[in-house]
């Protein structure tokens, strides 16, 4: 059972290490952007979020109403209800990361 | 799918929760294993009909007096969903239904004219609907005739066609008439209803749940107009309601015909004939049909989430349940045993409801 163990450990290792040494050498030998390049990063970045906060939008717009649809009734959902339209507001963070990592990268 | 579930995502998640409101087989269990009508009531009282239940202490509340009172949370509900749907046409469709409540009230107010007698003799036998009514029942209640109640009501289908009625009325002196022509403008009305929803979703389900529902009703009309009114067959026919789904008028006017009830059953159409395949009784096929028909609005609710179709059958789904529980409190108060009472509801009861002692 032992070799078992050793062999965990170097699974996660290699998961933990290898993309930070790629990531350190893409800081290491990135070359300057070019200004349209960045222009279309900022873009890109600014269209994750708003996209990714109007389909939050949407869903919380759903969601919601379906929720005080349910809670109308039966009051005692409220905890489940609100687990749901976290769900629903997470989209708006998916892209917030997102725009984020792009950002990083200009 | 995005634009259904903006509209109908409150409505389903209401009618949903509402549903869950229903009697559960547990509540079945024990109300059918109450010993008396006051124990049952008192079960009762712990469940979602308890806000329509009089307190009292030993003696319990006669059951005539109670079986209207018992509709008061279907109603409300009706009221709910009313409020919980955005477009108009959508709301005509529950409005139709609901006005068949109404019909049943006019029907009391009518019997109650023609026989001379006050509104407290019958209001008893009168569905509180005051909150979503808009007809003018105060003045209804004031006429001293039948002629002078079908004039103040408002020229919508049941004024008009009660007044066409009124000639036939004059000349045969007996309400049938009257309100047979009732019934008639209910499902006319919510025929208009449904086919002004256009050719959507929402129209094909709620159309397929009312074809069936009035399939239901003429089957066991021309039964009741043929055994226990023993009516010719083409009288029965005349009083059959049009828009059925799979029993068509040729198929209704041969059931009409038919004596024996093996041949009836045989005449049905496929799904209803599979249903009934076991039946030897006349009085147990109104029963069979309702299972059938209980079976077929629970499917209702596992398919597609976002249309009308999901209040409709919740509607007609707690109409049922009221009608087994009117019918089991019935029961209790004539000291019917278990056994007895079990074979005089509906399938859903008898097969998932009582969970007998080992």
């Amino acid at each position: 059972m032992q070799w078992k163990k050793y062999w965990m450990w170097l699974i996660s290792l290699f998961y933990v290490l290898v993309p930070t040494l790629s990531l350190a050498q893409e800081t290491v030998t990135a070359a300057p952007l070019s200004p349209e390049a960045i222009k279309w990063g900022f873009i890109a970045a600014a269209i994750a979020v708003g996209a990714s906060s109007l389909g939050a939008g949407i869903a919380v717009a759903l969601v919601g109403s379906s929720a005080m649809g349910a809670l109308s009734e039966k009051p005692e959902l409220a905890g489940r209800a609100l687990i749901f339209l976290g769900l629903a507001e997470g989209i708006a963070i998916y892209g917030l990361i997102v725009a984020i990592m792009i950002l990083g990268k200009i | 799918m995005l634009p259904a579930a903006a509209k109908y995502g409150y409505l389903n998640a209401k009618v949903r929760a509402l549903r869950s409101r229903k009697l559960t087989q547990e509540d079945h269990h024990f109300l059918l294993a109450a010993k008396d009508l006051p124990a049952c009531l008192s079960y009762l009282a712990t469940t979602s009909y308890s806000s329509c239940l009089p307190e009292f202490e030993q003696e319990a509340p006669e059951l005539r007096f109670l079986e209207r009172q018992l509709a008061r949370p279907l109603l409300t509900d009706y009221a709910k969903v009313i409020r919980s749907l955005r477009g108009a046409k959508q709301q005509e469709v529950i409005l139709a239904l609901f006005r068949r409540f109404e019909a049943e009230n006019l029907k009391i107010l009518l019997r109650a004219q023609f026989a001379h007698l006050t509104r407290e003799a019958v209001s008893h036998l009168l569905y509180p609907i005051a909150h979503i009514s808009r007809l003018p029942w105060e003045t209804l209640w004031a006429c001293t005739s039948i002629q002078q109640c079908i004039d103040h009501l408002p020229p919508d289908i049941f004024g008009r066609s009660l007044q066409n009625a009124l000639p036939q009325f004059d000349a045969q002196g007996r309400l049938f008439p009257l309100e047979m022509a009732l019934d008639f403008s209910c499902f006319h009305l919510l025929w208009e209803a449904i086919y002004g929803l256009g050719k959507s979703y929402n129209r094909t389900v709620s159309k397929n749940i009312i074809a069936l529902y009035i399939d239901i009703l003429n089957t066991l009309w021309v039964i009741r107009l043929k055994i226990e009114y023993q009516l010719p067959a083409e009288e029965i026919v005349n009083y059959t309601i049009p828009g059925g789904n799979i029993i068509s008028l040729t198929c209704l006017n041969s059931l009409a015909r038919v004596q024996d009830i093996t041949m009836f059953i045989n005449l049905l159409p496929h799904s209803f004939h599979q249903q009934l395949s076991e039946i030897k009784d006349w009085g147990n096929i109104d029963r069979s049909l309702e299972a059938y028909f209980l079976h077929y609005l629970a499917r209702v609710f596992s398919g597609q989430p976002f249309h009308i179709g999901i209040a409709v059958a919740y509607l007609l789904e707690k109409e049922i349940e009221l009608s087994n529980l009117i019918t089991l409190l019935q029961m209790k108060a004539l000291n019917f045993t278990i056994k007895e009472s079990l074979a005089r509801l509906s399938w859903q009861l008898q097969e998932n409801g009582y969970v007998p002692a080992s």
